[in-house]
């Protein structure tokens, strides 16, 4: 596991497309919110959990297709899935990878961009505890629809179609969650209800996708 | 008992065309198994289905006399498939590359199996490419960082998938040699390939398909 993932750590890192580009893209959503809507700070400051949270998603969303396409079209894949070692645990040491570079970022991004939009101050470590734990769950369901999507051209659109509706709970707590906060409202009932998804994600999507994965390797020629 | 591998009636449709019809043979330890037929005519699916990563419409495949999807873990541990893609991530350099193989068949990371992989990329002139990411290296050497997992993995039973592709003549007799001494030691070798093989000291059997 350590060595997958150093190697999944090493070739992301000599792409740099990859990671930059789902923060690059949350950057730019969220900055043209304003010139959008307008610039009023009371408007800003209602909508900015939900669009934190929607660009987040559409970030991370957007980053998924790259998971295990380029080990598909290489054959990396195939040996994976013949080697003695367990294929959920690979799975698990790449989705935690992918998340490092797409997750992470934005996570780290997102308080920067919570004053942008006015975004109440004690909102800020909601804002960053329900990215933490939301963008992670994100990554393994999008593990699952990356597998079942193997080896599909143009599989963009079936992706998001297969994801979105299982990422919806992530979303509605997590922009809740930033929504009570930023209202002063306790909001550790919609942390926990992420929490909660979380553990149920991290221990069914591993599986899930490499269940996935075996199939969508033995369909090739 | 030495019998390491047996393919009954394998049979597989594709669409409406009978691709592979009724293919059996068995495979025993000291025993190489040359696949050939035209192209298209379902080489790569038949190892692939051996392999296990691939599924026949009828028939089974034993390893050591149970079927591979019970005994799949096993297969698994004594396999070695070098695909038609080879695995190689452009990426990284080819030490890095087969660190990720020897992890997979179970060699810790360690200084020791570094200095095994070197050894095996010196075995097949690659060692001044060794630091090189493979995406700058030919399609022959790239081949050949493939086939340098034939030093580093143990395991019983090759299944080359066309290894001889863009190789050059001293890289044929590489193969060749190592395909004798692999044979000799008890291991069992099934590949495909449009090349004459010879190999010392064994006899090549042939399925035609």
């Amino acid at each position: 596991m350590r060595c997958i993932f150093q190697r999944e750590w090493s070739v992301a890192m000599r792409n740099p497309g990859q990671w930059v580009n789902p923060l690059l893209f949350f950057i730019v959503v969220v900055t043209l919110f304003p010139l959008g809507v307008g610039p009023s700070p009371q408007t800003l400051s209602t909508i900015a959990p939900g669009v934190l949270w929607v660009s987040a998603l559409l970030a991370v969303l957007l980053s998924l297709g790259a998971l295990f396409d380029a080990d598909y079209s290489d054959g990396t894949l195939e040996q994976l899935a013949l080697s003695g070692q367990s294929l959920p645990v690979i799975v698990l040491a790449k989705v935690l990878v992918h998340w490092l570079l797409s997750g992470m970022p934005l996570l780290l991004m997102s308080p920067v961009l919570g004053l942008l939009l006015n975004l109440p101050s004690q909102a800020i470590p909601v804002l960053m505890v329900s990215l933490l734990l939301g963008t992670l769950s994100l990554s393994l369901i999008g593990a699952i629809g990356a597998a079942l999507t193997v080896g599909l051209n143009q599989a963009g659109v079936l992706l998001s179609l297969l994801v979105l509706p299982l990422s919806v709970p992530v979303l509605i707590f997590g922009s809740s969650a930033v929504a009570a906060a930023a209202g002063d409202f306790a909001a550790s009932g919609q942390l926990l209800a992420l929490l909660a998804l979380l553990i149920l994600a991290l221990s069914l999507a591993p599986l899930m996708a490499s269940l996935a994965l075996r199939n969508g390797v033995s369909g090739g020629t | 008992m030495n019998e390491l591998l047996k393919v009954n009636d394998v049979t597989v449709w594709r669409g409406d065309n009978l691709l592979l019809d009724d293919v059996h043979f068995a495979l025993n330890a000291g025993q190489v198994l040359q696949v050939r037929g035209a192209n298209g005519s379902g080489k790569t699916t038949l190892l692939r289905i051996v392999c296990g990563v691939g599924f026949a419409d009828e028939g089974s495949v034993q390893w050591r006399g149970e079927s591979i999807e019970r005994n799949r873990h096993q297969l698994n541990n004594e396999l070695l498939y070098l695909g038609h893609k080879p695995g190689i991530k452009g990426a990284l350099n080819p030490i890095e590359n087969l660190r990720i193989f020897c992890a997979l068949s179970g060699l810790e990371a360690s200084t020791k199996t570094d200095d095994l992989i070197k050894n095996a990329l010196a075995n097949l002139s690659l060692s001044d490419k060794a630091e090189l990411p493979c995406r700058f290296l030919s399609a022959g050497q790239q081949r050949r960082v493939a086939l340098a997992r034939l030093l580093l993995q143990h395991a019983y039973l090759w299944v080359l998938d066309e290894p001889l592709t863009s190789l050059d003549k001293a890289g044929l007799a590489w193969v060749e040699n190592q395909i004798s001494q692999h044979v000799s030691n008890g291991g069992a070798v099934l590949l495909t390939t449009h090349a004459p093989l010879q190999v010392k000291g064994v006899t090549v059997n042939t399925l035609e398909l």
